[in-house]
């Protein structure tokens, strides 16, 4: 049964890319798309106006690509956080990421600085969040995933009262308005300057987890066994980690803070092809990417105005988490 | 192979835990390791798969000091079998047991047919192929020790530390992990196992290594345990060692007095 699993949410993946195009004040026909897509690549008679193309390369494209660009990298970090850390209820925020990342964007903001350079500061406070709490997380005896846990708690408190002090010395009427709509979460500015900005980073950082994915597996086992199975577990996680910031601080850097969806996708894809990392990386960032473009769309067409994407992700991801979690519970007693 | 303590010393912080601690264990014996609670037999083992690193002295397999060793390559000699733990996870037995194939698979490698079929061989040795494709957190305790130890015969490490592994198993599924380890050890592997139990060391072991305090009180076969004094004063209580007639052989038996 499992190998049917990718191929049917690859499938789920492009009916959402397909419809995505079709909802919107300028829809976009499935029949018309596929033939503005292609032709780029074959001789296809122009029978579309040149608003069609315009919408379809210009603004729509980018931007599913950046929904689906950050679905997939948020759900892979999550996963990967939950392997490496062997508790199924950590996600991004654990390690601090994406307070640090949050706090990066407030200062460039704040600072009006050009705007090529907010996505750089969510990266290097993103990552500076992370350096923080292995430092704190290495100084716990004897118990380093719980050091490090502790660790991500503590210095997301601290970000998260820096961009608090952010906000109260900001100017009221420009820069905090940014900086609550920034951090609010949202993919309305995101088009092709966005998608550069996430396409390198996000497609890096998959790639060492791909290929680690079989090893990632015997860091799900407790410590010590992995470690008498010959793994490093050290090299391991420390590249597991890196590359799973460097997806969280780029998906804040464009998109603000999107929550739930690294905690709410790994497990979802967990109970369609159980733990083994072979089978849940790949889904789990088909299944957070149709998730996330799906979320956007409703995002962009549900009202007048557009609703910030992190918001419905929290409506929506809260309350079905909790459903996961009575669920399993249930499912434990039985 | 030949796995040998030399002169091991260790402690944590100013407590010393362990004092001087040698001793030998060769291809196709079982060791039993007795003490009580405290007494520093986790820290023996984990001395021994070189998860720390003794204050003095060393651990060294056919010659070898494992200090020197990798990882990988110590994962190659020694294979560990934990207590039973509940994995957060729930793999597959036969992903599980494929992963002791991890030390012969480079870092990016992942486990293909020739694999899959060294790890039912694995299973079939112990004859529990038919766990294959269950879920380790949905199979009695008794079989998940039995697959950490098809894992540890995947691994193909030709010694085998147990660390308690029949702690907390009821009372057939005791005897058939003691069983399958004596099993092994007919087929050449070297078993150390600890236990709480010092029945189980005298009536599977070929020799018998007590901790008490922080040094050895004794290194030896169970016959030498046969006055009942060593193991009175290592548990604090009378105990009397007989030797009996059953099965058709000769036993070692504990009786409390």
């Amino acid at each position: 049964m499992r190998k049917w699993i990718i191929p049917a949410l690859m499938l789920l993946y492009i009916a959402v890319f397909i419809l995505s195009f079709a909802a919107g004040r300028f829809p976009v026909k499935p029949s018309e798309l596929i033939r503005i897509l292609f032709s780029r690549i074959l001789p296809i008679e122009q029978d579309w106006t040149r608003q069609a193309e315009s919408v379809v390369f210009n603004i729509r494209l980018p931007r599913i690509l950046v929904a689906s660009l950050i679905g997939a990298g948020l759900s892979l970090s999550g996963l990967v956080f939950q392997m490496i850390f062997r508790n199924p209820m950590v996600s991004p925020d654990v390690l601090g990421t994406t307070s640090g990342a949050g706090f990066g964007a407030a200062i460039a903001l704040l600072l009006h600085l050009p705007s090529a350079s907010l996505p750089l500061f969510a990266f290097m406070f993103g990552l500076l969040a992370v350096m923080l709490v292995w430092l704190v997380g290495s100084r716990v005896p004897n118990n380093q995933i719980l050091g490090l846990i502790l660790g991500g708690i503590m210095i997301s408190a601290l970000f998260e009262s820096g961009t608090s002090f952010i906000k109260l010395v900001a100017d009221p009427n420009d820069e905090l308005p940014a900086i609550t709509y920034f951090l609010m979460g949202s993919l309305a500015g995101a088009g092709n300057d966005e998608l550069r900005i996430v396409v390198l980073p996000m497609i890096a950082s998959a790639i060492p987890l791909f290929l680690l994915s079989w090893k990632l597996n015997l860091l799900s086992l407790p410590e010590e066994e992995a470690r008498s199975l010959g793994v490093n577990t050290k090299a391991i996680r420390a590249i597991a980690i890196a590359a799973a910031s460097l997806m969280t601080a780029s998906s804040v850097a464009v998109a603000g803070m999107i929550g739930w969806v690294g905690l709410v996708i790994p497990h979802v894809t967990r109970m369609l092809t159980g733990p083994d990392a072979r089978w849940s990386i790949p889904s789990s960032m088909l299944l957070g990417s149709a998730f996330l473009t799906a979320v956007d769309t409703v995002a962009r067409t549900a009202s007048y105005q557009e609703i910030p994407i992190g918001i419905l992700t929290s409506f929506i991801g809260a309350p079905f988490f909790l459903y996961l979690i009575i669920r399993e519970g249930r499912r434990n007693e039985a | 192979m030949r796995l040998e303590a030399k002169d091991l010393s260790f402690s944590y912080g100013r407590m010393k835990v362990l004092e001087d601690i040698s001793f030998s264990a060769e291809s196709g014996s079982f060791t039993a390791l007795l003490g009580r609670n405290g007494s520093g037999k986790t820290t023996l083992i984990r001395l021994l798969l070189g998860f720390l690193s003794p204050e003095s002295g060393s651990v060294e397999i056919d010659g070898r000091d494992i200090a020197r060793m990798s990882t990988k390559e110590r994962a190659m000699a020694i294979a560990y079998i934990p207590q039973q733990t509940e994995s957060v996870y729930s793999y597959t037995v036969l992903d599980a047991v494929m992963m002791g194939l991890s030390p012969s698979l480079s870092v990016f490698k992942r486990p293909g047919r020739k694999e899959k079929d060294k790890a039912m061989e694995a299973l079939s040795t112990l004859g529990i192929e038919s766990l294959a494709g269950r879920y380790v957190n949905r199979i009695s305790g008794g079989e998940r020790q039995l697959v950490l130890i098809a894992r540890s015969i995947a691994q193909d490490a030709r010694i085998l530390l147990l660390d308690e592994p029949t702690s907390s198993l009821d009372y057939s599924n005791q005897m058939l992990v003691l069983e399958t380890a004596g099993k092994l050890r007919g087929n050449g592997y070297t078993i150390i196992l600890s236990t709480h139990n010092p029945e189980h060391a005298l009536s599977h072991a070929s020799s018998i290594i007590a901790l008490s305090g922080t040094r050895l009180a004794y290194c030896g076969a169970p016959e030498g345990l046969l006055d009942g004094k060593v193991l009175s004063d290592l548990y604090g209580r009378p105990l009397e060692i007989r030797s009996i007639e059953a099965g058709g052989k000769g036993r070692l038996v504990c009786i409390p007095v």
